[in-house]
This record gives structure tokens, C-alpha cells and sequence, in this order.
């Protein structure tokens, strides 16, 4: 599958979120660098079709980012979310199932299945609002993954999580980036330095550096830093 | 027909190989064809249980104050059924409240389905309400049960488009309880022309006995405008 960016605009009334960005992503992992305010979060809420781009277009594979087949493809976790104050953790997965369009069934087993790979099987029937920052963390994960994505859309996933379920947490996304392609924003570099194939890092709305982890030369935490001089 | 033992014997020696490449066979799988109807019914099991209650307190209401024969039973339906309009609008704009807007735009339904689902679901509920308070009351009353059922839907739906547009509105946005400040101000205007103006009084209720059918029919439209508008713009983000 291949993604496609494509000259991607996002104007507001005095300023420019995203200044025309084009990249091309596959199956694997890509890490999208930048500081608070470089626009990632603004590309990525376009990127998942819940933002309408002042110009240019995104794809994949000719699906366009604005229907139900993409969204059908999409895994997304925003950077901040809210949840129903009634739900359980179990219920809250349930209840995105029904929005993706899982049968009841294999809801059920993909909730049990997604809950114990995000290590919270044995508080599935505790209200999400009893939630510590990173277990709240977890759930908007596995939303994510509900219906198998084949693009999945992270925007400061690891924000809240400790050091052992990030280390848990970047498993899963090298694990998931062999059959989909993940796009992760994060501003800490050491979240993607070991697991992405791919780096673009952005700078007040512009690409300002996309290639291999390969091309990077020397530290990549130097490089991105240097990028920002 | 081979015997049950030996099936079962045949079953435990030889295992099923692992499937392989399973999980890009579940990812290449195209997602089921749902219908609308179906997206809706799945919507049904997440709208609160407080809300269905009011709404069967509402007909309980109807029911009671007409086998009662209490004469004022119309009055309070009609005054009521205006805050199952603001409750309505309140549920539909429940993503937004709870930080769940975002999330729900990515689905492959969307936050405009959901929206979509709950106000027609609650249409539907209203609806029955309205079917089942109309002719019970008509009856005991010796009234007409298409006058009674459009003095009865007429504030609600003047409720509902005001709510709706209000909602859309920076000030609805802010204020999350508007469409019940709606619903108060139709209370207190019921009350004060039922209870304080008979001119004002007579002079509804002779219009509704002559123009009670185009306008329900006119505010009708205007109502399924103002939730289409609602739907079609719930999406414009930031």
C-alpha cells in the first residue's frame, strides 16, 4: 500500500499550519520529528481526514483521505482524547468497534485480545475515569488497532507512558510496522531511533529533512538538532 | 458415517497447521457492507439510560393524567415534550462535550453518523411519545387527536430548531446546556399564556384550529433543515 502525500496545505486566517508537504510512505515505521507548534499534529488530523486541507491531496492507494474506505484502512490516536465518563475500558473498545464496523463477535475477541497486549486485561471492567494518565494512554492504543489497520496514525503516543511501557510500547509499533505503515509523531527522539525506517521532520509547518534513518549521518538526535539551528 | 470415537481420536493426534501469513490476510479482508439501519440500531445501546427514562416518564405523564381525567394533562405534555427536544440536542452533541470528537471523526463511521444515528433515534422516541400521548389524551377529552398531537409538537419543534442553531453557534459551544435554556423560556411562555393571557391564549388556539397543519408541515421542514445543517457541519474541526 502506499500512502500519498501530496503538496498538502493547511492555511488559517494569518497563518500557515503546513506549507505544502509531500512525502510517500509505505509499509514500515516512519517517525515525524518536530517541536511543539511545527505543524505535525495539524498534518496528521489531515492525514487521518478529520481536517480539510486548504490544498493539495492525500491517498492511499488512490482511496481518498475523505471517505469511509480510508477511514475503514485508519487506526488513529490523537494526541489528547476524552472518553464517556460511564465507560469501562472493555466498553470503550466495544463501543469503537461498532464505529469501525466490527461484528459483535469478533469485537469481543479483539477487545480481550487488544486489552491484554496493552497489559490491561484485569482492569477491563474499571471506568476509564479511574485511569492513571498512561493507562488512559493504553486505551486510546487499542482503539487504534481495533480493525487491523493498515494505517496507523500516532500523534505523541508515548506521552504519559513510564520508561518500561515505552520500551513495550515501541515493540509493538516495530511488530506492527512489518505488515502496516505507521506514521509516529513525537518530539523525543528516542521513541523512533531504534524502530523507524523512515524519518521527515518538519519545522513551522515546512519539511525541512525526509530519508532513511540509514542516510542520517552521525547521532540522529544531533542531526535533528542540528536541523533546527 | 464414520463413529464419534474414532473422529474424536483423529481430531487429537493430527493439529490444524498455524495459519500463516494471518494477520495480512485479516488486513487484506474489505470491511462488511453496513447499512444505515444497522449503523443506526448499533448507536441505540449508548444513548443513557436517563434520557429513555425521561421519555417514558413523559408518556407515563399522558397515560396517567388521562385515565385520571386530569384536565391539564395536554398542557403538561406540551411542556414537557419541548425539554425532550433540548435533551436531543444535548446527547447529539455529546462527542464534542467529552473530548470524543476527534477519536470519532477517524472512525470509518464518523462523528457525522453518530450524530446522525442520535438524533434520529431520539426523533423516533419523540415520535412514539407524541403517537402514544396524542390520541390517549383526545380521547379522554373529547378533543381532535390531530389538533392535540400539533399543540402538542409545535413547541417542540420550536425548540429543536432553536437549540440546533444555537449549538452550531460559538455561543452553544461555550454553553453546553443552551437547548434546556430553550426549553425553560418555552416552560415559562407556556405558563404565563395558559395561565395569565387568554386573548393571547384563544387567539393560538384559533390558529391552530386554522393554520395548525401547514405550519406544523412548514416547521417540520425547517426542523429536518436545521438537523441536516447540524450533521453536515458537525465535522468542521478547529
Amino acid at each position: 500500500m502506499k500512502l500519498s502525500v501530496d503538496r498538502i496545505t493547511k492555511q488559517y486566517k494569518n497563518k500557515i499550519a503546513v506549507d505544502r508537504i509531500s512525502f510517500d510512505l509505505t509499509e514500515g515505521v516512519t517517525g515525524l520529528l518536530g517541536a511543539n507548534g511545527a505543524g505535525k499534529t495539524t498534518l496528521m488530523r489531515m492525514m487521518s481526514g478529520i481536517l480539510t486541507p486548504t490544498g493539495g491531496e492525500i491517498s492511499a492507494d488512490g482511496i481518498p483521505v475523505q471517505s469511509e474506505n480510508y477511514r475503514a484502512l485508519l487506526g488513529y490516536l490523537p494526541q489528547d482524547f476524552g472518553y464517556y465518563p460511564e465507560f469501562t475500558a472493555k466498553e470503550f473498545l466495544e463501543y469503537f468497534s461498532a464505529l469501525k464496523g466490527i461484528d459483535r463477535k469478533r469485537a469481543k475477541e479483539k477487545t480481550k485480545e487488544l486489552l491484554e497486549l496493552v497489559g490491561l486485561y484485569d482492569v477491563a471492567g474499571k471506568k476509564i475515569k479511574t485511569f492513571s494518565g498512561g493507562m488512559k494512554q493504553r486505551v486510546g492504543i487499542a482503539q487504534a488497532l481495533l480493525n487491523d489497520p493498515r494505517i496507523l496514525i500516532l500523534d505523541e503516543p508515548t506521552a504519559g507512558l513510564d520508561p518500561k511501557e515505552r520500551v513495550r510500547f515501541r515493540t509493538l509499533i516495530e511488530e506492527l510496522g512489518k505488515n502496516s505503515i505507521v506514521l509516529l509523531s513525537t518530539h523525543i527522539v528516542s521513541d523512533i531511533e531504534h524502530i523507524a525506517d523512515r524519518i521527515i521532520m518538519m519545522k513551522d509547518g515546512a519539511l525541512v529533512w525526509q530519508g532513511r534513518q540509514s542516510d542520517v549521518e552521525g547521532d540522529l538526535e544531533e542531526f535533528y538538532l542540528k536541523r533546527y539551528e | 458415517m464414520m463413529d464419534r470415537e474414532l473422529k474424536n481420536r483423529l481430531a487429537d493426534a493430527f493439529h490444524a497447521p498455524e495459519p500463516e501469513k494471518k494477520e495480512s490476510f485479516i488486513k487484506n479482508l474489505r470491511p462488511r457492507e453496513i447499512g444505515i439501519p444497522e449503523m443506526i440500531i448499533t448507536q441505540i445501546p449508548y444513548i443513557r439510560f436517563p434520557i429513555w427514562l425521561f421519555s417514558l416518564l413523559t408518556a407515563a405523564v399522558a397515560m396517567g393524567g388521562a385515565v385520571l381525567g386530569m384536565e391539564d394533562t395536554e398542557f403538561l405534555i406540551t411542556v414537557l415534550m419541548p425539554f425532550n427536544a433540548a435533551i436531543a440536542v444535548f446527547e447529539a452533541h455529546r462527542s464534542r462535550r467529552y473530548g470524543m470528537s476527534e477519536l470519532e471523526m477517524a472512525t470509518r463511521f464518523s462523528l457525522r453518523s453518530v450524530v446522525f444515528a442520535r438524533l434520529v433515534i431520539l426523533g423516533i422516541v419523540s415520535g412514539i411519545v407524541l403517537a402514544t400521548a396524542s390520541p390517549v389524551i383526545a380521547a379522554s377529552f373529547g378533543r381532535s387527536t390531530l389538533l392535540t398531537a400539533i399543540r402538542i409538537l409545535i413547541p417542540y419543534l420550536i425548540t429543536m430548531m432553536i437549540s440546533l442553531i444555537i449549538e452550531r453557534s460559538s455561543l452553544g459551544r461555550t454553553h453546553g446546556y443552551a437547548s434546556f435554556v430553550i426549553a425553560g423560556a418555552s416552560l415559562a411562555l407556556m405558563t404565563w399564556v395558559y395561565n395569565c393571557a387568554p386573548v393571547i391564549l384563544a387567539g393560538y388556539e384559533e390558529f391552530i384550529s386554522v393554520w395548525g397543519l401547514p405550519a406544523m408541515i412548514i416547521l417540520l421542514a425547517m426542523t429536518f433543515a436545521e438537523q441536516w445543517k447540524t450533521v453536515k457541519n458537525v465535522e468542521a474541526f478547529a
